[in-house]
């Protein structure tokens, strides 16, 4: 396993499990509704959200990695990354159009839609960034 | 498909290492781990310096079959 596979495959445990654990704590501190109103807990799961995208995102594949440089990057783990972007691209796709269909037929009749539904869609947008391009380093190396 | 002998050479240059290959065709230890398995065709540059490293030519290491 390369240092990329193990920084990648450790990060998509990590995110996933952050994730959950942002999903459940959301869900038991009342939901959209809270979210909304209250701003204690926007800025503690908007604190968790920084905090998850930040871990996977950056340190999860490293920038020096990105560039092709260190000791542990080769052209194998550069292949790898530039397919991780498709995987990424996929992964945000799907998200915003599960959110936007979703979205869209449940206020079809009211026309309009609360603010946060928003916020929700890029937060769900980030996380399946970052954990479509660990997910895409982990996929990318079983192409080669 | 692209086949390599890479194995074979390393031990004919007195069973050189991976790591030492990798250090001198400038890879890692892990793709010259995959290029063995051949579960990896490097590119053209990687196996040109796979070449050198052996001293030999590059159809000495890879060759194409149908």
């Amino acid at each position: 396993m390369t240092s990329l596979q193990r920084r990648a495959l450790v990060s998509l445990v990590v995110g996933l499990v952050w994730t959950a654990v942002l999903v459940v704590l959301f869900v038991v501190r009342g939901g959209v509704e809270r979210f909304a109103s209250d701003a204690p807990t926007r800025i503690l799961l908007s604190t968790l959200f920084v905090l998850l995208v930040l871990t996977t995102g950056l340190f999860g594949v490293p920038w020096k990695a990105r560039k092709g440089a260190g000791p542990d990057v080769d052209e194998r783990d550069l292949a790898a990354l530039q397919r991780a972007t498709q995987v990424q691209l996929l992964a945000v796709m799907l998200t915003l159009a599960g959110w936007v269909i979703g979205l869209t037929e449940h206020y079809w009749v009211d026309g309009v839609m609360p603010v946060t539904w928003p916020y929700l869609m890029l937060y769900s947008a980030l996380i399946s960034s970052t954990l479509g391009q660990s997910l895409g380093v982990l996929l990318g190396y079983h192409r080669n | 498909m692209i086949r390599n002998d890479i194995r074979r050479l390393r031990f004919e240059h007195g069973e050189m290492t991976q790591e030492e290959l990798s250090r001198l065709a400038g890879c890692t230890r892990q793709t010259v781990i995959a290029l063995e398995q051949g579960r990896y065709v490097p590119s053209l540059e990687l196996a040109f310096r796979i070449a050198r490293a052996f001293g030999v030519s590059l159809e000495s290491v890879f060759r194409y079959e149908e």
